[in-house]
């Protein structure tokens, strides 16, 4: 076992994990996710799971430079958690294409230090067209699919030779390749709250964790959150006939012209600047 | 990082091959060399580097399971020569780390070494104040004293004859990677870079007058006599042509500032170099701006 993974177990243990006869799901996020949707999965996981940092790992050796987090710069990191009350672990990762070899490393140095039972990598994309009431999911083999087909959480889908999700599916392959099972999960937003997030989709990854992992989360903040979006929305339909023409051309399955997506992108984002 | 040599040539016996290498880089100057060399040279593949350690270009999904993901290529070819043998390495895309580039660097020598090569040659391109009308020169650099004193029996410049005062240079890529990483392990290894014109480098995708010049370089290196490379010149035909098309939609001050690289015994300062790059620069981004919006009423 390498140097690295022993100082995994170290933490862990020190973390009151217990690391024999014990298996851990891990939820992966990357922090530029679309609409910011992982790491606000990630953070309201940390924050009711009681879960506690357990390191920060910024090991890649080539000059890549800093990332940028809204207006500040922030050095390239992976942040990993630990919640010892419901023995889950949480790693909210930079990922930019260019830090994959150390994401891999780190992937690779946690199965080393301790049994992963499952991991689940939340990505988020923007589809303009009919958007998918249920999840879409990536699972690393047919076993690990059919544990989930009975709950009807996600929908199938296909790719052929696609760059969407590229990370994640890269990940889910070192799983596979380790004999780890792991799901990629897929929240589609719709283009024009990918500036600002969607708390109803963030609502519904957190609700397929919560049954499945028996988190017994509380997801009122959540709740609230989409409320308040709704009535924002709401007031700006009364108030621009615009706006209110732009969503009744949503509902009505229509998509919508680069102006008008631009309108109501801007328009939802002075709305939600205002919170 | 695992090589795969393929079962018929396993044990096959080279004679005193060298190895030459290339990336994609900028005009795809090297690859596309390295693999006119190939396909002139019927090069056959032997071995490949499996490449999970590389990141995929694509990866296929069916029913909702994770199914294939596609890695760049990076293969070894070969093919016998009447006076020594030849390998070629393929990669279809620069490393995107450390760890990456050294993993590779590591396979490479180890095929090197399992068949016993003689030097490593990696191909490339360099960015240089030259105008597109001028034929590039190819320049050497090495990893070692004695590989840049063989340079010298071929057509090749010491790049230290062209730099101006003061300027350093970071030889940035895979091909420079390794030919370092060669000379410390005690191999003679040498990069050879082609020049290709600076104002070009974020313009067109391909530079096959540059790729030209290293082929006339490795022709006579590996002591090729008879290759027709007439094909190639209809290529390097073709670029020109579209080149001169981009040269001709410069404004005045542009193709002026462009033209004064005619003359290369007048040199170009590194401020004149900077803000014809930028002025270049500025004319694409505007132009694929322009694309975008739709068109622009005053032009």
């Amino acid at each position: 076992m390498s140097e690295k993974s022993n100082s995994f177990r170290a933490l862990l243990s020190k973390s009151g994990a217990t690391l024999t006869n014990q298996s851990y799901p891990l939820v992966i996020g990357f922090s530029q996710d679309v609409g910011h949707l992982a790491p606000h999965v990630i953070d309201y996981l940390q924050r009711f799971l009681n879960s506690h940092l357990l390191l920060e790992i910024s090991d890649n050796d080539n000059f890549i430079g800093a990332i940028l987090k809204g207006d500040t710069l922030e050095m390239i990191k992976s942040s990993l958690y630990f919640s010892s009350q419901y023995n889950i672990l949480l790693l909210e990762s930079d990922n930019i294409g260019d830090n994959f070899y150390e994401l891999r490393n780190t992937l690779l140095k946690l199965a080393e230090s301790i049994r992963l039972r499952e991991v689940y990598i939340i990505s988020a994309f923007t589809s303009s067209n009919n958007l998918p009431q249920k999840l879409l999911g990536i699972f690393t083999d047919f076993k690990t699919q059919k544990r989930y087909l009975k709950s009807e959480d996600f929908q199938n889908f296909d790719l052929v030779e696609s760059q969407e999700g590229l990370m994640s599916n890269y990940l889910l392959w070192v799983l596979k390749n380790k004999g780890i099972p792991g799901i990629g999960i897929w929240a589609i937003l719709p283009p024009y709250l990918e500036g600002i997030g969607d708390p109803r989709t963030e609502k519904r990854v957190l609700q397929f964790l919560n049954r499945h992992l028996e988190l017994n989360l509380e997801l009122q903040e959540l709740d609230r959150r989409i409320r308040d979006r709704d009535l924002k929305i709401a007031g700006l339909r009364t108030f621009n006939p615009e706006v209110n023409r732009i969503f009744q051309k949503i509902s009505n399955g229509n998509n919508l012209s680069e102006e008008e997506e631009k309108m109501l992108v801007e328009k939802l984002r002075k709305s939600n600047d205002k919170l | 990082m695992e090589i795969k040599i393929y079962k018929p040539y396993k044990n096959i016996k080279m004679r005193r091959p060298y190895l030459v290498a290339a990336w994609p880089d900028i005009g795809n100057v090297g690859i596309l060399a390295v693999d006119a060399l190939r396909i002139f040279l019927k090069a056959r593949k032997f071995a490949e580097i499996n490449s999970f350690d590389s990141y995929p270009l694509s990866a296929s999904v069916h029913h909702g399971v994770l199914g294939k993901l596609d890695f760049p290529k990076r293969n070894f070819y070969f093919q016998k020569l009447k006076s020594r043998d030849v390998i070629f390495f393929m990669s279809g895309e620069q490393p995107l780390s450390m760890e990456e580039m050294r993993e590779t660097a590591k396979a490479i020598l180890k095929v090197a070494n399992d068949f016993h090569c003689r030097k490593i040659y990696s191909l490339d391109a360099i960015s240089f104040a030259i105008h597109h009308l001028a034929t590039p020169k190819v320049f050497a650099v090495a990893g070692n004293e004695k590989s840049l004193k063989d340079s010298e029996n071929y057509n090749v410049f010491r790049l230290s004859d062209f730099l101006g005062n003061g300027e350093q240079r970071l030889i940035s890529g895979a091909g420079s990677f390794l030919t370092a990483f060669a000379a410390e392990a005690g191999i003679n290894s040498l990069s050879l870079l082609a020049e290709m014109p600076f104002y070009l480098t974020e313009v067109i995708p391909y530079y096959p007058k540059a790729s030209k010049a290293l082929v006339d370089v490795m022709v006579d290196i590996l002591n090729i006599p008879e290759l027709d490379l007439s094909w190639f010149d209809n290529l390097v035909g073709e670029i020109n042509q579209s080149i001169e098309k981009i040269y001709e939609g410069f404004p005045p001050s542009i193709k002026q500032k462009i033209d004064k690289l005619k003359n290369p015994s007048r040199g170009i300062s590194l401020k004149e170099k900077r803000d014809l790059f930028h002025a270049v620069d500025k004319i694409f981004q505007k132009s694929k701006s322009t694309q975008k919006n739709g068109g622009d009423k005053n032009e």
